[in-house]
């Protein structure tokens, strides 16, 4: 019976997915464009060294299809940022360059108003499908707000994070408990992971939650999952930095007592490796942990990201629950609560006032491609029957080579990686990324389902950095970000400091110097009310 | 006596050697059983997952003949330079010895900082993506040149005035007479600029932009940092990455070490042997 | 009569640039020799000094270096306008005095042991493996570190605990910091470190060995009057270099095992600019910091120098 209901609610399900997906594109039906003019090199950066530039199937397509080749420097990772300082102050300019952190990095407003980079309003005519494929909100994060609010970068709107925390499935029906869904649930489920043993080894040697501190290390001691079930707002909504408001030290103090009752895992702080969190939690020694962007709430579904997961927990199951809610509130009153689902600008492409004039109108002709349906498949795909087996419309999603297809001799030269940074876009207006979450169509099918369910509701989160006078609000107050997040809030946790140490500070040194943040939100959103 | 040296040296070589076997038993283990028991000491289980993957990775392939370009071009011009230069800085009453030598030891302290390097680099001389560009501009570091000069000062000097008398010139006198006796010396900082080629990246960073012509320790740490930063989510949906990344980081630092661990036990042999009686007796 | 003339006579400057030709003309191989190096210190090294003056600039990214606008000490002022400045300096100063006075003589120390051992095979392999941990980066041995000296799941710890009882937080306490770096420096170089003083060991005569046995030295006598004598130059060389690097703490390992509970004795200039110049890639400020810590290594250099010389030891110029 229960199989019938299944195998109907899929029926269904495909159904109205297959007459919603009609209008996605289909590299098999639609016609790839063609250039017939001259093909223009125009130099460009890369973060990743896994890119082929020699013979690069991708690329050769792109001068096919746009006429355009692409020059590709691949510079470092880690020191991205001053590299591209670097080449520009050295006269040594890309003509088109990515930035990963514009909204936070000075030096994009910098060049900006040094009149380094274009004001791509200036080129809409030469990109307009820029303007189709993004709406307002995306193309905010382009803007500098600070200077005339003109478009200074092409944003690259990645994917949909549906925010969520990982549990441990198993873990809550062997405790006999619910899904936490307040700051109390969740406390006493990190307490009964702690000291019951869930994994009934015998040994003491699991705990409930895994906390990285740090912020420049992608820091979860504040993140908003946990921040929402303390009442703690956005800096735009309260007008408040976060250590400025009334719930954080309710927060403090929760993750204080957590400490003390042996609920958090206890070397949280030392975060030499950014996903030592994901790690605990994968190998089966933490109950839940706090970073959403790579684990999804579909991590239950077997994909590339939750396989390490299986093997190390052949009896495990993960089961996602939301952020945290108001105290007294139920699992019942979610759909009041459950709506962050940020929508992530992974950086913006730039292109320089240097660059001559075909250059210009050769990355022009790049990002206008990168913002069409076509354009975001080649770039994230590739080509059919090279980077990829065929393409399923319906899921957006690509059916790779399988094991035995990968071993055939003469594969390994298929095996080339679409580019990296370079995807202009990668993910159709309104929606998430493309192929993610799950390895069979069934998986994918439940998986892009509670994709498109939660994406009706999104809320695009207002981020502070773009608002006149935070960058340099925030350069001055550089000391004291850095002392908070390596310094302070960790020692009060662990009982370094007491409560009356930690709050003289917080309250007499770091909170006045944020104090003209509500003048820097009152000028962009009016006086609060 | 005898008896703490052998303690002391074979204790701290077994300290020495341990969490490097340990890297060797992670590499080749699967990560659960790392997990499970970090502390045994010999894999009850293989997995050659990660060096497969990780030699399936291109760049480790021109990352070792980019670096071998290094030290086999880079040494011998940076010692030749050396050798060179520290002589005629060995002879105490030669006239603009201590200006030279002065300009030498400001380089330790003082740097243009980026910009003008790069600029210098890339656009004058026009070595942007080209290997040059991490030999040329560190070529002759003015710590090793000291100890060159301080050896060579330390040999006697009565065999170079009697070669002097004998109508030898300065350029005969180093070749023959100097450079004999400087063998320790010359094997041991050839090991420490070898090493030092070997180990080079931050250059790479600075000037190479093409990762077919990154060094093998620009590619292992771009292996390392890339994951770090999730990159490989971030888009190339198609590696897959059963490998664990860190099994898979022990891995690649195996790769990218051993070549020079199978170099120097030969240099050491080199440079401790017969060579100490080479022919300082007066 | 015609000599005292000679004597007394103040040479003219065409003579003195005359003795000068012929000074340089005898001299000639030794000169030519030193220019590849001149020329390379001309291009590589000199060339792009000009570069100091960034920190006495607002730089700007159209301007350039040398048309950006000059602001005198500003940002030097900045650098020591920060609260943490003297935390940080003290930091510094300590971390450095302490690799001085600990990390300093025990290469010195193995390489004296290592050359009393006759034993040539235990010899050979005991150097090998010494060696070893100088090629492993400083992020793999973080790692390693970490996954010994934990105090949840440590090897170190969980062997101290069935002995003590307690754990000891190696990782996690500003108490232990310091030890924590000079350990881990100690694994990673001292036994690399030996190299420069067993070549010079090896220079030394066997016949002074030979002599001094004869003379009725005992062992510990021989080491101590030829062995350590025999190097004293050179260590006498590397102390004036690390007294030359006191601000220089090394970035990387320093960064790995930093942590909130240790950060009051683990902050350092490096980590410290490095966090705060994350905000914003300041050009000005970042060459300020080096132009800073230049000055004070020179100096201490200097001085070192001049007490070397003082003490009648080899200096380092």
């Amino acid at each position: 019976m229960k199989k019938t209901f299944v195998t109907l609610m899929a029926l269904l399900l495909v159904l109205a997915l297959g007459s919603s997906a009609l209008a996605v594109y289909d590299p098999a039906v639609s016609e790839p464009s063609a250039w017939d003019g001259e093909v223009t090199t125009i130099t460009v950066t890369d973060r990743l060294p896994g890119i082929q530039l020699e013979n690069n199937p991708i690329l050769k397509e792109l001068e096919k299809r746009i006429g355009v080749k692409l020059d590709i420097s691949v510079l470092d990772a880690a020191q991205y940022n001053s590299l591209i300082a670097s080449q520009i102050a050295a006269g040594d300019i890309p003509d088109m360059f990515y930035l990963w952190d514009n909204s936070s990095n000075v030096n994009f407003q910098k060049w900006a108003k040094e009149g380094l980079i274009w004001n791509l309003e200036e080129l809409a005519d030469k990109i307009p499908n820029a303007f189709t494929w993004l709406n307002e909100n995306d193309l905010a994060y382009g803007r500098v707000p600070s200077l005339d609010n003109g478009l200074y970068g092409l944003p690259r709107m990645q994917q949909l994070t549906p925010d969520a925390i990982p549990y441990r499935g198993d873990w809550l029906k062997k405790l006999d408990m619910e899904v936490p869904v307040t700051a109390d649930d969740l406390f006493e489920y990190c307490v009964a992971v702690s000291t019951q043993d869930p994994d009934g080894n015998g040994v003491d040697d699991t705990w409930g939650i895994f906390v990285t501190q740090l912020g420049d290390k992608g820091g979860g001691l504040l993140d908003k999952n946990i921040r929402e079930g303390f009442g703690i707002e956005p800096e735009t909504i309260a007008y408040k930095v976060i250590p400025a408001q009334e719930g954080f030290m309710d927060l403090m103090d929760w993750y204080h007592d957590l400490y003390e009752a042996g609920g958090i895992y206890p070397e949280f702080y030392l975060d030499g490796d950014v996903y030592a969190d994901q790690a605990a939690f994968k190998t089966g020694k933490v109950g839940c942990f706090i970073k959403t962007a790579s684990l999804d709430h579909t991590m239950q579904y077997r994909s590339n990201a939750t396989n390490e997961f299986y093997q190390n927990n052949p009896d495990g199951e993960v089961v996602a629950g939301y952020p945290l809610q108001p105290a007294g509130t139920t699992a019942a009153d979610a759909e009041n609560y459950f709506h962050y689902i940020t929508m992530s600008c992974w950086g913006v492409f730039c292109i320089s006032k240097n660059a001559s004039e075909e250059a210009v109108d050769a990355a022009c002709r790049f990002l206008n491609f990168g913002c069409t349906e076509e354009g975001v498949h080649l770039l994230n795909n590739g080509i059919e029957g090279i980077n990829y087996k065929s393409w399923d419309p319906v899921l957006r999603s690509k059916v790779g080579f399988t094991q035995e297809e990968k071993e055939e001799p003469g594969h390994e030269e298929r095996l080339i990686n679409a580019l990296s940074y370079l995807m202009v876009q990668q993910s159709w207006p309104n929606y998430g990324k493309l192929t993610f979450g799950g390895n069979t169509p069934e998986e994918k099918a439940e998986y892009m389902k509670r994709y498109n369910e939660l994406n009706h509701g999104f809320i695009v989160y207002d981020n502070i950095d773009t608002y006149p006078g935070y960058a340099d609000l925030k350069t001055k107050n550089a000391e004291l970000t850095t002392k908070l997040n390596d310094e302070m809030m960790v020692q009060y946790i662990v009982g370094g400091i007491t409560r009356e140490e930690f709050t003289d500070w917080l309250y007499n040194v770091y909170c006045p110097a944020w104090e003209e943040v509500e003048e820097i939100v009152a000028a962009v959103r009016g006086p609060k009310e | 006596m005898a008896i703490i040296c052998y303690t002391t040296v074979g204790l701290f070589s077994v300290l020495c050697f341990l969490p490097f076997w340990y890297v060797i038993v992670y590499s080749v283990e699967p990560y659960a059983l790392y997990l499970r028991q970090p502390e045994i000491p010999w894999p009850t289980q293989f997995s050659w997952t990660s060096y497969h993957l990780v030699l399936k990775y291109g760049l480790i392939w021109s990352g070792y003949a980019n670096t071998a370009f290094l030290v086999f071009v880079g040494t011998p011009l940076t010692m030749t330079l050396m050798v060179v230069t520290a002589y005629p800085l060995t002879k105490k009453d030669l006239k603009g010895r201590n200006f030279i030598l002065t300009l030498w030891v400001i380089t330790m302290y003082f740097s243009g900082g980026m910009i003008p390097n790069y600029i210098l680099v890339c656009r004058t001389l026009g070595l942007k993506n080209n290997l040059w560009s991490l030999i040329l501009p560190g070529l002759c570091g003015c710590y090793n040149l000291i100890l060159m000069k301080n050896y060579m000062n330390g040999l006697p000097g009565s065999i170079e005035e009697a070669a002097l008398i004998d109508g030898a010139n300065d350029v005969q006198v180093l070749v023959r007479i100097v450079l004999p006796l400087c063998m320790p010396i010359l094997a041991t900082l050839g090991l420490f600029t070898i090493v030092g080629y070997w180990n080079s990246y931050f250059n790479s960073i600075l000037y190479i932009y093409k990762p077919n012509k990154y060094p093998l320790q620009r590619v292992l740490r771009e292996f390392i940092a890339t994951d770090m930063i999730d990159e490989v989510n971030q888009g190339v949906t198609d590696v897959s990455q059963q490998a664990n990344t860190f099994t898979a980081k022990m891995a690649i630092i195996m790769i990218a070490t051993l070549p020079i661990m199978c170099v120097y036990p030969f240099l050491q042999k080199y440079f401790m042997t017969g060579l100490v009686l080479g022919g300082v007796k007066e | 009569m015609p000599r005292m003339m000679l004597i007394k006579q103040p040479k003219t400057a065409r003579e003195k640039f005359l003795n000068l030709i012929v000074y340089i003309i005898k001299k000639r191989y030794l000169y030519l020799m030193c220019v590849p190096g001149l020329v390379y210190l001309a291009i590589f090294c000199y060339t792009p000094m000009y570069g100091v003056i960034i920190s006495f600039k607002d730089f700007s990214y159209t301007k350039g270096i040398f048309a950006s606008k000059w602001v005198g000490f500003l940002y030097f002022s900045k650098v020591f306008a920060t609260s943490d400045f003297f935390d940080t300096f003290r930091n510094s100063i300590l971390l450095s005095i302490l690799r001085l006075c600990i990390n300093m003589p025990v290469p010195i120390i193995l390489a004296l042991m290592v050359n009393e051992i006759r034993c040539t095979a235990f010899k050979r392999i005991g150097q090998t493996v010494m060696y070893l941990p100088h090629f492993i980066s400083w992020v793999a041995i973080g790692g390693i570190t970490i996954t010994f000296l934990s105090e949840t799941d440590g090897l170190v710890n969980i062997l101290i605990k069935r002995m003590t009882g307690h754990t000891v937080p190696f990782l996690s306490s500003a108490a232990m910091f310091r030890g924590l770096i000079v350990g881990t420096t100690i694994w990673k170089e001292a036994g690399w470190g030996t190299i420069i003083y067993l070549a010079s060991l090896s220079a030394i005569n066997p016949e002074l060995y030979e002599a001094a046995t004869v003379d009725g030295a005992n062992r510990f006598q021989k080491v101590w009057h030829i062995s350590l004598t025999g190097i004293a130059s050179v260590i006498s060389i590397q102390l004036i270099l690390q007294c030359g690097n006191i601000m220089n703490n090394g970035f990387e390992q320093i960064y790995m095992f930093q942590n909130p509970l240790n950060i009051r004795s683990s902050e350092v200039f490096e980590t410290y600019i490095y966090k705060i110049g994350l905000l914003n890639t300041d050009f000005s400020y970042s060459t300020a910091v080096g132009l800073f810590k230049s000055v004070v290594n020179i100096i201490l250099v200097i001085i070192a120098n001049r007490g070397a010389k003082l003490l009648g030891q080899a200096t380092f110029y």
